[in-house]
């Protein structure tokens, strides 16, 4: 008997297959298209865009010196001034104004938000992926050091840390960076051992493909989800710290601005002056909300098994 | 000579409260060149250990290795990644075992890469390798999950092919495969090993599917075989009641509703604590005493082939003259 | 004879996030009471989307499009949510391929045995476990009394199943459902469960429909078939005419590539090409016709019904050709 050749299967997909391997240009083809569909993250990203314009150029929009306390600023009772006029936003109970002082404050808080994160992230992702992969003593070991960190009170941990260093904004942002590496440690170490026993890892691994790469090319990819939803919410959480610790006085120095300094600030004077909790307040909320539509967008963006929305 | 070899196998794992368990429990056979040594037995039998043993994904607690001539055991670094090279295994579950983030060209790329093809070549390789196991070239560009079942199968048997091994190891390979697909695969298969002389190690809980794919078939039961021989001999004229009873059970498709007999009460008892004596004494139909105090060890019974039973009759004189 | 359940040009939709699909489509067949009934079909048959709909068990996704379901004479797509917990357990019930799933793994099994009888059948708590005890021990549990208190983890894979048998047979019902049993089974422990099931049905009455990928398990257990393909129906018959003559080229394929256990093998088996459409992809016409051998232009055209138990145009004409030949071989001798 001769053998039939074997037979093709047809293909099944209803998305075509592209002859050419996808470039870059084609990827930000993809997401522009997706932007576009996607309309509270395509705002979310303007917004983004938005505040980071505002905090760059935030010397030659802000109207006044944040730090200067104006005679004009406040009234004849010493109370602030409403907002409208001079002061768009109005002024605090110092006389300076608001606005100039919540934009230049957006450059503290994204500083401090990114950048703790930035390092939280990399830091935990990094020691995560070792002590899942690996396992053994390094995970021992590192599984240790985060307990012992995460069993401190956050911010008494932070005033201790900022009465030895001294506060600065540098050194808010390192020790946010400090606690907040343990706990994304702690996620993706669990994820990867779970990863590390799939069939296609273990498949990789008898091809006789070194840890380095496993770790890099297929342990990597499948964290990134969580590791965008985490980030974007650690951006909003770091923001929050920073205003917690300016709140005890081991923050951002004063009169420097942060939007956390300022929300505290503002709930004390609630009643009398509320513009002064809701600037700042609201900026705070919409770039949280930004940055998190903007992450599960991302998100979604990068995972080739999830169906193209129409 | 034989391209695996091994003697005296034997895997332990460490379960909680100081109990071993022996999952594989003195393991000795041989696969040549070209040829397909099934391995069957139930869940639990040690049969997929035996070949996580043979890739050095899980280490052997003793016995001897040798896979082209090489013993495998405390090789390290790269040393072992150069062993890995001469045996592949394609995996049970299709839906798993490709990476799901990556394309199929990268997957497949990935074993040139470590075979050390320079990158000029991979592409060409890759094409090549697609169409050898049936599928376009065009797929290079598609995500696993774009693909069915069958065709995921296929990947990865060109992934194992990719580092020109010497060795396959396939472990329930077709099992979660539609029952006309699983057919495909089963003569791709038998394709590649007569342009190639493969050596299969081919897994199976599937009697049927083993009775095609194998040359050499060996019962494992319990951590241990308990028959090994040609296809024949195992299907033809089985001699431990293990595997008499195994196939016995197997439904065969107009077989009637009369010919359904449960051969065996029970169910497989737990490596952890193993019956004394013949671990099968405890649901074999003919156990006797000597079943229940010592261990019969593999030797030959009439018809050739090796059984481990007490009960088994002996070759007849004239058979075992030579 | 009245049927006991009647399914009627059955259509089920799923709404997914690339477009509907019919899963099952016009599917029609009838079960008298103690019969059994099997359905074959390889994934995306829509044959376990076909058990589903009998028992009112689609998710949320899924819709019946058209069709009835009768059980004895009433309407089972109309029942209320009460009608329909009366009715599941004590008429109808069902076995799953996984019964890790279908068994709560936090409630301890006795638990699990007892609700049923007292949900139904208004029990008091002493005689459910007394009775919960004898049908443990009826489907072999050894030492049924102290394992009431055993939560499921703690049971192999083939006494979970008979566990699940159990609690399926409790109240007697007049119809069972099973979804592939066995799949996931020993093939020793496997024999063990159809021959449970084969007592317990027997015993009682019950009709069964006994659904699985295995046309061996099916031939060992059925009285009779459905074949399906694509959410079709593509042949029906007794287990002997299905096994011994096929008619549709989808059922002789699948027959072909199963090895034998005896007799000389093949070099090659025989292999259909392609794999089963999956959802979405159905093109017009008849649904194997891609991978059929026999295909002509009329089957890429139109889907063909299914007459004399065989939905295939070639198979179809076959038979009308041997009809016509032997009323003319007739005609001629009785001249």
């Amino acid at each position: 008997m001769t053998a039939p050749p074997e037979p093709l299967e047809p293909p099944e997909s209803r998305r075509p297959a592209d002859p050419e391997a996808p470039s870059v240009r084609d990827g930000l083809r993809r997401a522009g298209r997706s932007l576009l569909r996607d309309l509270p993250a395509l705002i979310s990203i303007i917004v983004l865009v938005l505040l980071v314009l505002a905090a760059l150029l935030a010397p030659l929009l802000a109207p006044h010196d944040p730090l200067r306390t104006y005679a004009e600023g406040l009234t004849d009772r010493g109370a602030p001034v409403s907002p409208g006029g001079d002061f768009p936003l109005g002024t605090d109970p110092n006389g300076r104004d608001v606005l100039s002082r919540l934009l230049y404050g957006a450059r503290v808080s994204l500083t401090i938000g990114i950048v703790a994160n930035g390092l939280a992230t990399i830091v935990g992702v990094v020691v995560g992926v070792t002590a899942g992969y690996f396992g053994g003593l390094a995970d021992t070991v590192i599984s240790r050091i985060t307990d012992v960190i995460m069993s401190f009170p956050i911010l008494l941990f932070c005033v201790a840390l900022i009465s030895v260093t001294g506060p600065s904004q540098r050194n808010v942002v390192l020790v946010i960076a400090l606690i907040y590496w343990t706990y994304l440690a702690r996620i993706i170490r669990g994820m990867v051992l779970s990863l590390r026993e799939r069939e296609f890892v273990t498949a990789t691994r008898t091809l006789g493909v070194g840890n380095v790469r496993i770790m890099v090319r297929h342990i990597l990819p499948h964290l990134v989800p969580a590791i965008i939803v985490y980030a974007t919410l650690g951006v909003a959480s770091s923001i929050l710290i920073e205003s917690s610790l300016s709140f005890i006085g081991v923050g951002v120095p004063v009169p420097e601005a942060s939007w956390g300094q300022m929300i505290d600030d503002g709930r004390k004077y609630y009643e009398v002056a509320p513009w002064l909790l809701f600037a700042p307040g609201v900026c705070l909320i919409v770039t949280v909300l930004a940055f998190n539509l903007a992450g599960d967008w991302l998100r979604d963006l990068l995972d080739p098994t999830a169906p193209e929305r129409r | 000579m034989n391209i695996v070899e091994v003697e005296n196998l034997r895997v332990h794992f460490s379960r909680r409260r100081g109990v071993t368990v022996r999952a594989v429990d003195g393991v000795s056979f041989t696969i040549a060149p070209g040829e397909t040594l099934g391995l069957a037995g139930e869940s639990g039998s040690g049969k997929s250990t035996v070949a996580r043993a043979l890739l050095r994904i899980t280490d052997p607690a003793g016995g001897r290795v040798r896979i082209g001539g090489r013993d495998i055991a405390g090789l390290r670094g790269a040393s072992l990644k150069a062993f890995r090279r001469q045996m592949q295994m394609v995996y049970q579950d299709p839906y798993d075992s490709l990476d799901p983030r990556m394309k199929i060209g990268a997957t497949v790329e990935e074993a040139l890469l470590v075979k050390g093809v320079p990158a000029a070549e991979r592409p060409g390789r890759v094409r090549e390798l697609l169409e050898r196991v049936g599928l376009p070239a065009a797929f290079a560009v598609r995500y696993p999950h774009e693909l069915s079942g069958g065709q995921r199968q296929r990947v990865s048997i060109a992934r194992a092919l990719g580092v020109d091994p010497a060795v396959i190891a396939c472990d329930e390979a077709v099992s979660a495969l539609d029952v006309s697909v699983r057919a495909q695969i089963l003569n791709l298969l038998k394709d590649i090993q007569e342009d190639s002389g493969l050596a299969y190690l081919f897994i199976s809980h599937d009697l049927s599917t083993m009775r095609f794919a194998a040359d050499r078939v060996a019962i494992m039961y319990l951590g241990r075989l308990v028959e090994i021989g040609t296809r024949d001999q195992v299907f033809g004229a089985p001699r431990h009641p293990y595997t008499q009873a195994l196939l016995a059970a197997v439904p065969v498709p107009g077989a009637s509703r009369a010919a359904r007999r449960v051969r065996l009460a029970g169910e497989p008892p737990s490596p952890a604590h193993p019956p004394t004596g013949c671990a099968f004494h405890p649901r074999c139909p003919l156990a006797q005493d000597v079943c229940r105090t010592t261990r019969p060890e593999l030797a030959v019974k009439q018809g050739g082939q090796l059984a481990a039973c007490h009960l088994a009759s002996e070759p007849a004189r004239e058979e075992a003259a030579p | 004879m009245d049927a006991l359940l009647d399914v009627d040009d059955l259509v089920v939709r799923f709404a997914t996030p690339n477009g509907d699909h019919t899963a099952v489509r016009g599917v029609s067949f009838s079960v008298a009471a103690g019969e059994r009934l099997g359905i074959v079909g390889e994934s995306g048959s829509g044959k376990s989307v076909t058990a589903q709909a009998l028992m009112r068990l689609l998710g949320p996704a899924a819709t019946v499009e058209a069709g009835a379901v009768r059980f004895e004479g009433r309407d089972v797509l109309g029942f209320s949510k009460d009608e329909l917990r009366r009715w599941r357990g004590a008429q109808a019930a069902m076995v799953f391929q996984d019964p890790l799933s279908s068994l709560n793994p936090l409630v301890r099994i006795g638990r699990q045995v007892t609700e049923t009888l007292r949900e139904h059948l208004g029990t008091d708590r002493r005689t459910a476990v007394a009775r919960a005890v004898e049908l443990l021990s009826e489907v072999g549990i050894p030492d049924a009394p102290a394992r009431l208190r055993d939560y499921p983890m703690t049971f192999s894979g083939g006494m979970r199943q008979r566990v699940a048998i159990a609690i399926a047979a409790s109240c007697s019902p007049k119809l069972l459902i099973a979804d592939e049993p066995t799949t996931a089974l020993d093939v020793t422990v496997q024999a063990q469960v159809l021959d449970l099931m084969d007592r317990m049905t027997s015993e009682l009455g019950t009709a069964v429909i006994l659904i699985s990928h295995d046309l061996g398990v099916v031939s060992t257990f059925c009285d009779r078939v459905l074949v399906m393909y694509a959410g079709r129906v593509v042949e029906s018959g007794t287990i002997e005419e299905i096994v011994g003559a096929p008619r549709h080229p989808y059922t002789r394929a699948l027959l072909g590539s199963i090895p034998s256990m005896t007799g000389p093998l093949p070099r090659r088996l025989p292999s259909i090409p392609g794999s089963p459409p999956q959802a979405g992809t159905r093109p017009p016409g008849c649904s194997f016709a891609s991978r059929c051998p026999l295909a002509e232009d009329v089957c890429h055209e139109a889907d063909p019904p299914l007459t004399g138990g065989v939905a295939c145009h070639v198979a179809t004409r076959e038979i009308a050709t041997r009809d016509t030949r032997e009323i003319a071989t007739r005609e001629e001798n009785g001249r």
